[in-house]
């Protein structure tokens, strides 16, 4: 009798500990993820304004490295997002980066090349890219 | 669709100026808070795209429900899959009009509460 509650508390404990881990599930960790989908800022704002449904079931929720021209950066304490060129006059292909990366801000200015990886959420007359880390630079 | 609801309610707009009679953004952020004994459930959108027409008053907003940042990875994930299901409808559009929106006269930066009539159309696209 004593045995089956030791391991009833086991059990108890073991379940306690599974359950705490799984509500304290990290976010992902974009920097150390893989990539799923290599491309330029171009294609992916024609793929998105030529055939968004499509473009949906191909690129959302997926870790995307995408490279461009930056056109411009915009920080602001909270957030920092940058916008990469595109032949598109209205749109283009914007990057929100993690708190991270914010100290890379120093380094980054129009015009210059960069491949930023991260979520892709959807396509607002911009293709929205979150959680974003700049690969090419240390 | 409960949910929709509150997010308009807990809306921001930081509208900045565009040539004829539309104001546009992209910059909106949509909130929404709620308390429950165990964990309050807070969520932020910083992809927001809205436009008012500032002659008729009507407005319309779209988001991403990708969006919606959690603090916590799991909620986030529940919100994703089970509630919204973002993957069969990733973005919510609302159509309406600001009602009382001849008495708004005033120029200046004023920040206004409207109710909005959204009997028009309010949906969420199948995409």
């Amino acid at each position: 009798m004593k045995k089956i509650s030791i391991y009833i508390l086991i059990i108890g404990l073991l379940g306690i500990f599974i359950g705490y881990k799984m509500y304290n599930k990290p976010h992902i960790n974009v920097a150390k993820k893989s990539v799923d989908v290599n491309i330029t800022a171009n294609t992916l704002l024609a793929d998105f304004s030529s055939d968004e449904i499509k473009a949906n079931s191909k690129y959302l929720d997926k870790i995307i490295a995408v490279k461009g021209r930056i056109a411009n950066v915009e920080f602001n304490g909270e957030k920092a997002a940058i916008s990469l060129q595109t032949e598109d006059d209205f749109g283009s292909v914007v990057c929100y980066l993690v708190k991270d990366e914010f100290k890379k801000s120093a380094e980054i200015k129009e015009g210059q090349e960069v491949i930023l990886k991260g979520i892709c959420t959807g396509f607002l007359m911009d293709v929205i890219l979150v959680k974003c880390v700049i690969m090419n630079l240390k | 669709m409960k949910i929709l609801s509150t997010f308009f309610l807990c809306l921001f707009l930081v509208s900045s100026a565009n040539a004829q009679e539309r104001f546009l953004t992209k910059k909106g952020m949509i909130s929404f808070f709620s308390e429950t004994p165990i964990e309050n459930i807070e969520a932020q959108n910083n992809q927001v795209l809205s436009i008012v027409d500032a002659t008729s008053g009507k407005m319309a907003i779209a988001i991403l429900m990708k969006s919606f940042m959690f603090k916590k990875a799991l909620m986030q994930e529940h919100f994703n899959e089970n509630y919204v299901e973002s993957d069969k409808y990733p973005k919510a559009t609302f159509k309406g009009d600001i009602i009382d929106f001849e008495s708004i006269t005033t120029s200046e930066t004023t920040s206004y509460k409207r109710k909005f009539d959204n009997s028009r159309k309010n949906k969420r696209n199948y995409y």
